[in-house]
């Protein structure tokens, strides 16, 4: 009796317990959810949302810097500002001119070393040191060291200790900032891409080898369209950063890089970091004009890219 | 097994509150280990490029000292929390200041109208209005010039103090000078320059002011734009490279032209290019070329013709000097143009050359402050401890410049110096600051503006000058003969009403001071040339083959855009 009055007291008991806990369980679950999701979802708000609403706003403001009032509504004054200030010829020129170079010899070169390293060929890990030891080491510190070796080991090698520093001669600038840019692009590419080539069936490849193809056949007709989407990645993110690639020219030049290699991308850099000196805070107003405008034009680009390259690209089906 | 996994889900909830934390506490003072509770603390930053630290570190232990019978609730004394940081420059303070916890900032390339407009800092009329320091029985406004009255009041209130002033220019080496013959003797050529003298003991000209001064001072040194180039092409037939500067930062150039310019300019150009005024004075103006030569006119520059700042004759020789310095590899030191040559490597390159064996280099292209960062970079203890016995010949000074274009300055008739301070540097408070600080923060400011503290500034910073009047003569006997040369070039341009500061209230200016403040990377500096391309400074266009007169019509204001851009 007295065991079955202890197991009828326990029993609603153990099931209260059973139920508390689920809740205590799904409380808990709730509270590490919110915790693991509470930094992720503030830096969205804050370096996302907060900072682009913010640019949207300043785009259309002004400061009063005579009566010391603060911002007021400027209309579109800061978009035709920066249309008749700004060098956009050149600008747009180098940035093209680097997307376009990049894409031929940064993105296809990226995709030849990786297949090269793929087939292992002879020496194919110290190569994949090689190119992947530029993002071991921070661009600033990679930009100072490829400057050594350009302004000190060349005129020592061509044997002219009084040769012009090449990386501050201005026919030589534009070369030599564009080698380091696809020199400095390939790690990552390299590694994503031999990534995705090492997931594909080793029998499709058998299959293709056995009917004769040639390397470079299956590489273009095998390999590309089984790592297409990989590819085709990197090819939107090169599109997207057409507009905001600076080509490193900060670290080479800080706020002083000679204006005929500028782009886009450096000039409202270095125009928002350099701060009063180049620009003034007062300036942000015609920079976030500026960045509105380019986003404007960025945005269709870019989904016109991914539009093409996933309906005209190869299937691998 | 439950313990184990509690215990270990508190210990890395534990790192991650202590990582966030910890990281975030690193942003803030060094020193907060050390915080005495029983007193008031005030949190300064102090912007260390330059004039260093030594002097805010001594004068805020002179402070504690006198206010160490403060009361505050139930603390007594003070205690200033300093930070010393390269990352307090006025350029990137606006992004940080709104969210920092420091209270006074000392600091330089301030955009004051944009620090004011943007509500970054407190209003100090008071402080700087009304007596507050007994001991010095001054108002601070009292120690303001006419030009920072007026530039520096926004509707009648004044939300900074004037911190220290530098200016751009050149440094030499006397040194050198004396022993390749390279003043200019007394004798006239058939140029209509002077000669150069054969010997130490020949009697040099009487220099750009028109003055003998025994062989001191500016005796000896170009006094012309001719006899500048033409001391360039002595240096290099007598084996002396004539400039050094950094390659790393290739704005630096800028000052040279700067300094140049403002010479040429006089005191109304050079501050007409802030305040669009010359105030009747009339001033070269540069209307057209005939050929190469620029057909120079007279003309007095005004609210309507504000545009005919960028139109100086003075700034057109500026640019034709650098031209010069820039287009012959002989002129310069050639691997200090690398983009690895910093602006220690070009001060050391200048200390040293000469010694060992090393080339002779006669001028360096840096601003006043350089000597003070090549003694905090130990440069001259490495100079003494290397060449004990040569060290001594060398004689670096800043130099007196040229102020006409052609021919040579004769006695009496020579034209005061023109020194130009564009570093903008301020006291500033933040806007954020707890009020029952402020009484606080007021005797602090008020300590460190009374002429005694002024003076010691200038002493303990090597002859750097605060940015308010003061008498710092006191000083110059306890500063080197380098900070002498500063002093003597800083008093005589005050004398003669040619000492400028690039802060204006000109509503043009304070709507566009990124065009027209004079910092060596300031956008004043850019050039479209032919109206279709655009360079940042004249070495990246020299190398591209354009010439000074090519760069100065690019860098124009034309009459329309001053009416339909700046001046609306």
């Amino acid at each position: 009796m007295e065991n079955i009055q202890n197991f009828d007291r326990k029993e609603p008991m153990a099931g209260k317990d059973k139920r508390v806990s689920l809740a205590t369980k799904k409380r808990k679950k709730l509270i590490f959810y919110c915790a693991m999701m509470a930094l992720p979802v503030l830096q969205f708000v804050f370096f996302y949302f907060y900072v682009n609403f913010n640019s949207f706003v300043l785009a259309f403001q002004k400061l009063d810097l005579v009566g010391g009032s603060g911002y007021e509504f400027a209309g579109m004054e800061n978009f035709t500002t920066i249309f008749k200030e700004v060098d956009w010829g050149v600008l747009i020129e180098n940035s093209m001119l680097l997307f376009i170079v990049m894409l031929a010899f940064g993105t296809v070169g990226a995709v030849m070393f990786s297949y090269y390293i793929y087939k292992k060929n002879p020496g194919h890990s110290i190569f994949k040191i090689i190119l992947y030891s530029p993002h071991i080491i921070s661009t600033v510190v990679f930009a100072l060291l490829y400057n050594y070796f350009i302004d000190k080991a060349i005129p020592a090698i061509v044997g002219d200790p009084n040769m012009q520093p090449p990386m501050n001669n201005m026919n030589f600038v534009q070369t030599g900032t564009i080698i380091f840019n696809v020199w400095v692009s390939f790690g990552t590419q390299v590694l994503m891409y031999s990534g995705a080539m090492s997931g594909i069936s080793e029998s499709v490849i058998e299959s293709g080898q056995l009917d004769g193809i040639t390397p470079m056949k299956e590489l273009c007709f095998i390999v590309l369209p089984s790592i297409w989407s990989t590819f085709v990645t990197f090819l939107i993110m090169r599109v997207m950063g057409i507009f905001t690639e600076q080509a490193s020219l900060f670290s080479f030049y800080g706020a002083d890089a000679p204006a005929h290699v500028q782009t886009l991308g450096y000039y409202l850099y270095a125009k928002v970091q350099a701060g009063a000196s180049k620009g003034s805070v007062a300036d942000y107003n015609e920079l976030s004009a500026m960045g509105m405008t380019l986003t404007v034009i960025a945005v269709p680009v870019t989904l016109a890219a991914r539009y093409c390259l996933n309906k005209f690209g190869p299937k691998t089906e | 097994m439950k313990k184990i996994k509690k215990l270990s889900a508190t210990l890395t909830a534990l790192l991650l509150v202590g990582g966030t934390f910890g990281s975030m506490a690193a942003c803030g003072p060094r020193t907060d280990d050390d915080i005495d509770k029983n007193k008031t603390q005030i949190y300064v930053a102090n912007y260390n490029g330059g004039v260093g630290e030594k002097w805010l570190d001594e004068a805020a232990l002179r402070f504690e000292e006198k206010f160490k019978d403060w009361k505050n609730g139930k603390k007594t004394g003070v205690q200033v929390k300093i930070r010393h940081d390269k990352s307090y420059d006025g350029i990137t303070l606006p992004n940080s200041i709104q969210g920092d916890k420091y209270e006074i900032y000392f600091t330089q390339q301030v955009d004051y109208a944009t620090y004011v407009s943007s509500g970054y800092v407190y209003d100090l009329t008071d402080l700087v209005t009304e007596m507050v320091n007994a001991d010095d029985n001054k108002t601070i406004l009292s120690k303001f010039s006419e030009d920072q009255v007026s530039a520096l009041a926004v509707n009648g209130k004044y939300y900074a103090i004037p911190h220290y002033e530098l200016y751009s220019g050149i440094s030499y080496d006397a040194g050198v000078f004396k022993l390749k013959n390279l003043y200019f003797a007394d004798t006239m050529d058939t140029d209509g320059t002077r000669k150069f003298v054969s010997n130490p003991s020949t009697k040099k000209s009487c220099g750009p002011n028109g003055v003998y001064e025994d062989g001191e001072g500016d005796d000896g040194l170009p006094s012309s734009i001719q006899e500048f180039n033409k001391l360039i092409d002595k240096m290099t037939t007598s084996s002396v490279t004539p400039f050094v500067w950094t390659g790393k930062s290739t704005h630096y150039t800028n000052q040279l032209i700067a300094a140049i310019s403002a010479n040429l300019e006089g005191g109304a150009g050079a501050r007409a290019n802030f305040t669009f005024d010359t105030a009747g004075e009339k001033v070269d103006i540069i209307t057209g070329f005939n050929g190469d030569e620029p057909v120079i006119a007279q003309q007095a520059i005004d609210q309507d013709t504000g545009y005919l700042v960028k139109s100086q004759a003075g700034l057109y020789y500026g640019l034709s000097v650098a031209e010069k310095v820039f287009s012959s590899q002989k002129n310069y030191y050639v691997p200090g143009t690398s983009t690895t040559f910093s602006h220690l490597n070009a001060q050391e390159t200048f200390v040293f050359s000469g010694l060992d064996g090393k080339q002779h280099i006669g001028m360096l292209i840096d601003g006043n402050y350089w000597y003070n960062e090549a003694d905090d970079a130990n440069i001259f203890k490495d100079l003494k401890d290397w060449y004990p016995e040569t060290y001594t010949q060398k004689d670096l000074r800043f130099m007196p410049l040229p102020r006409q274009y052609k021919g040579t300055v004769t006695e009496g008739n020579g034209k005061s110096p023109v020194l130009v301070d564009s570093y903008n540097s301020y006291a500033i408070v933040n806007a954020g600051i707890d009020k029952d600080q402020y009484p606080l923060i007021k005797e602090f400011l008020s300590f460190l503006y009374s002429d005694a503290e002024l003076l010691q500034f200038t002493k303990t910073t090597n002859g750097i000058v605060k940015g308010v009047n003061y008498d710092f003569s006191a000083a110059y006997n306890e500063v080197d003969s380098f900070a002498q040369s500063v002093l003597d070039l800083r008093t005589e341009a005050k004398a003669a009403n040619a000492f400028v500061k690039s802060e204006s209230a000109h509503p043009v200016y304070r709507n566009n001071v990124s065009k027209f403040t004079l910092n060596s990377n300031a956008e004043y500096w850019e050039s479209m040339v032919g109206g279709t391309t655009r360079y940042v400074n004249l070495w990246s266009a020299v190398q591209k083959h354009v010439s000074a007169k090519a760069y100065f019509e690019g860098m124009g204001i034309s009459e329309a855009t001053w009416n339909s851009t700046f001046n609306k």
